[in-house]
């Protein structure tokens, strides 16, 4: 409806937020945000009207609806100036929010398939025994190979990077000290083989059961950063927007 | 020479008689190795970490080749064991016994399984819950940052160096001399983060100063801030005649928007024109205006103002198929006959006629210059008015000065005893009647000949060729003829503003119908429908220009000014100095 009211509506010039359509655009721009931002708000109190879920709807629904009003209300002139600002804190915190209403649909139930039944305390918990468990086989190999073990059994895939968190892409373990130790036995035991010899094999396979356990607890780490960090955009950006938008209110009607 | 290794499983603990190792060696090594002496399996300790050698009493150890062995609390590689001492290597805590000379070894040592350095699993499980753990950003601290970096770039800087300091009101001249300092642009400019859009090119000598315009707080523009400079500005039309668009009453900036670009934005769509025009005598009923609802579709043919009173320069208006129009600008001239090249050939020594031979364009474009006789007809319209004499001519524009001039020419002739024979209808008088009288010398030859010159040439031959001529009044000097006052106006549109210029791909004849032309003004000037031609309608058409009101007509009429757009008091406000 609003974007037929821009196509047919004709203002003296180009198209502004000042003409009769743009004020109210703007108006009902103006209204939405301050609607959406209680939410913040509302979100954090018990009872009140509707269910939580409902306005958590209306939420996303509305801030969809949103660009669409802003966006028209601009005429699409962007400037360097508080009004610019404002729209483009606007379209940041929205665009955040798209993100957010996305992990929310799609990584709980990843995050439920990826533990397969297991909590975050009892992957751990396995992870330490595995470490018990090749620190002790190793004790059987020399110094070299020992400590090449031993440091596999330290290997958690390394710092968690934006970019793992924002993409995905882990360290593969078997690249890392994992990997090298694996080499290393598969070395001792006289070159590349399918058939391990039994004093290496509950070795590989206990390190390559460990590095699995890595892999996902890292993806866990990230579809929970994924459903967290969003917020850590969304919500200070509205409170930026929220104050951009009444200096450009003010701005605009102290030189009317 | 023996050692007995006893062994106790942690500390704190005793002795477990069942894991007793005794050693008949003189060297004993110590790891984790097969091939060791002491085979002992635990973290901490190298595969070959330490040999023992009997020393005497005592027992010395050596560190191998990358380990390190501890007594006393501090690393050493090499060690002597005395009774009552302790050495550590690796996990395990090795002490000297006093020597039992009943013993079956020569050196009893316990081997003490240490807890220090194991492996802590509980310790490692919550270690990877930590670091697995997500650690969240502050939040709060975020956005209280981020808030005051907008309050204070986009409202405290705006507010304290920039658009409410700058500049005092621009009618004033101190405000315009602030003003003029202080023009720059860009995002530097602390204003320009408050700006809403570009300001148009015109206005831009000004616009940084924001009260040039805003002169109040929360005050729309006053059209006072415009009319300080746009002085003399007009009224749309007479408020007498159409009090509905008394422009006293309204704001400029309900028309004119600024802040939208280089072009200043103004209302000029033909709907805004056409609610009026379309029914005008709705809204002016005194008008003579005819109704209008699109160039294309619903506009009357033009009107032309012809002359009817050259003298005193007043027109009147009529429709271009009005057969009993009217024109007296005193000028006898046909386009036709001077655009036939023979004819124009014969008569005078110009190559040929053409448009551009008279008609050069005015700066402006939008006109041209008046035509003007000793520029563009003197050369064929001689002015002679004596056949015997050729080379005298009469000065053009002068009418006062005629009759001195022939009676000059003709003096001068007096003086060098010329005569002039008897007008040649004379010679055929009828038999019998008097003989004309003798041809005149002297002064009354000059009489005769100045007043007989001043007859014709005025009224007829040089005079009355291209001007209206009026006879002497009765009772009057005979010869004494009178060239009516020419006006010719610079338009006969005057109510749209054609552009020359705009059209000089077109030719004249494209729509002027000069060849053709035997003399009327309604002939020349072409029809709405040579116009539509190309244009149409605000709508557009195929292969038509889509053309507003406002691309001929011009809104404001300076006839009728706006009130306090007093022209000169402003003009002498601005003057520098004041």
């Amino acid at each position: 409806m609003a974007i037929v009211g821009y196509w047919i509506h004709h203002p003296s010039g180009l198209p502004n937020g000042g003409s009769w359509l743009g004020y109210t655009y703007g108006t009902i721009g103006f209204g939405l945000i301050g609607w959406l931002a209680w939410f913040g708000i509302r979100r954090r109190r018990y009872g009140g009207q509707g269910p939580l879920e409902g306005w958590l709807s209306a939420h996303v629904y509305l801030g969809l609806a949103l660009i669409v009003v802003a966006t028209l209300h601009t005429g699409f002139r962007f400037h360097w100036n508080v009004h610019t600002l404002a729209f483009v804190l606007m379209a940041l915190v929205i665009v955040s929010g798209i993100f957010g209403a996305y992990a929310f649909l799609r990584y709980p139930a990843l995050m439920t398939s990826n533990r397969g039944g297991a909590t975050l305390k009892t992957m751990a918990a396995e992870l330490a025994a595995l470490d018990q468990q090749c620190r002790d086989l190793a004790l059987n190999f020399d110094d070299e190979v020992a400590a090449l073990v031993v440091k596999a059994a330290e290997d958690d895939g390394g710092k968690f990077t934006f970019l793992e968190a924002l993409l995905g892409r882990a360290p593969n373990p078997l690249e890392g000290a994992t990997g090298m130790a694996i080499t290393r036995l598969r070395d001792e035991v006289g070159g590349a083989t399918n058939l391990l010899p039994a004093e290496v094999l509950p070795l590989v396979q206990n390190l390559t059961k460990r590095a699995t356990i890595v892999v996902k607890m890292r993806r866990d780490r990230r579809y929970r950063a994924l459903l967290l960090l969003w917020r850590a955009i969304h919500v200070p950006l509205t409170i930026a927007l929220v104050l951009a938008l009444t200096i450009h209110v003010f701005a605009v009607f102290y030189y009317r | 020479m023996s050692t007995l290794f006893r062994f106790i499983p942690r500390v704190g603990a005793s002795i477990d008689p069942r894991l007793d190792k005794l050693i008949a060696e003189h060297e004993v090594t110590v790891g984790r190795a097969p091939d060791c002496g002491l085979e002992l399996k635990r973290a901490g300790l190298r595969y070959h970490h330490a040999v023992i050698r009997e020393d005497g009493q005592y027992l010395s150890i050596e560190a191998l080749p990358g380990g390190m062995l501890k007594k006393d609390g501090a690393e050493t590689a090499r060690a002597t064991l005395r009774p009552g001492e302790s050495v550590r290597i690796g996990a395990y805590l090795f002490a000297l016994l006093e020597a039992d000379p009943m013993g079956l070894a020569d050196h009893v040592v316990t081997v003490t399984a240490a807890e220090e350095g194991a492996f802590d699993e509980a310790g490692q499980a919550r270690s990877y819950m930590q670091r697995f753990d997500i650690v969240l950003p502050n939040i709060r601290l975020y956005a209280f940052a981020l808030s005051v970096v907008v309050f204070l770039l986009f409202f405290v800087v705006p507010i304290i160096f920039g658009p409410t300091k700058l500049g005092s009101s621009w009618t004033s001249t101190a405000g315009r001399e602030e003003a003029a300092l202080s023009v720059h642009d860009g995002i530097f400019h602390s204003a320009a983060l408050w700006n809403v859009g570009e300001i148009s090119s015109a206005h831009k000598a000004f616009g940084t100063n924001c009260k040039s315009c805003h002169e109040s707080p929360f005050i729309p523009v006053r059209s006072s801030a415009c009319l300080a400079c746009h002085s003399g500005i007009g009224q749309h039309a007479d408020p007498h005649i159409a009090p509905d668009v008394d422009l006293n009453k309204e704001r400029c900036e309900s028309c004119h928007h600024e802040h939208k670009g280089m072009t200043l934005a103004t209302r000029d769509d033909q709907s805004d024109c056409v609610s009026c025009h379309r029914d005008i005598k709705d809204s002016a009923p005194q008008t003579k205006l005819r109704d209008v609802t699109d160039f294309g579709t619903g506009h009357p043919d033009f009107s032309v103002s012809l002359v009817q009173d050259a003298a005193t320069r007043t027109v009147a208006r009529f429709p271009l198929d009005d057969k009993n129009a009217v024109d007296n600008s005193h000028l006898k001239f046909t386009h036709m006959t001077h655009l036939k090249l023979e004819k124009v050939k014969k008569a005078g020594e110009k190559a040929g006629s053409t448009c551009a031979t008279c008609h050069e364009a005015a700066p402006g474009g939008m006109i041209f210059k008046q035509v003007n006789y000793e520029k563009d007809c003197a050369e064929c319209h001689l002015l002679q008015f004596e056949p015997l004499h050729p080379e005298w001519r009469l000065p053009h524009g002068h009418p006062e000065d005629v009759a001195n001039r022939l009676r000059g020419y003709y003096s001068e002739a007096a003086l060098r005893n010329e005569t002039f024979p008897a007008p040649s209808s004379d010679i055929f008088a009828k038999p019998g009647a008097d003989l004309p009288p003798p041809t005149p010398t002297g002064k009354d030859m000059v009489d005769a000949k100045t007043a007989q010159a001043m007859m014709s040439a005025i009224a007829r031959s040089a005079c009355g060729e291209c001007h209206v001529t009026a006879p002497p009044e009765p009772g009057a000097d005979p010869s004494a003829w009178k060239v009516l006052p020419v006006y010719v106006p610079d338009r006969f549109l005057p109510k749209a503003q054609f552009r020359h210029d705009k059209h000089d791909t077109m030719t004249c004849q494209g729509c002027h119908a000069a060849e053709n032309s035997d003399g009327g003004v309604t002939a020349l000037i072409p029809s709405i429908e040579t116009c539509k031609g190309c244009h149409a309608g605000e709508g557009g058409a195929p292969q038509r220009i889509a053309s507003r009101c406002v691309d001929c007509h011009i809104f404001h009429n300076p006839e009728h000014p706006v009130e306090g757009s007093n022209l000169r008091a402003a003009a002498a406000a601005m003057e520098p100095g004041k």
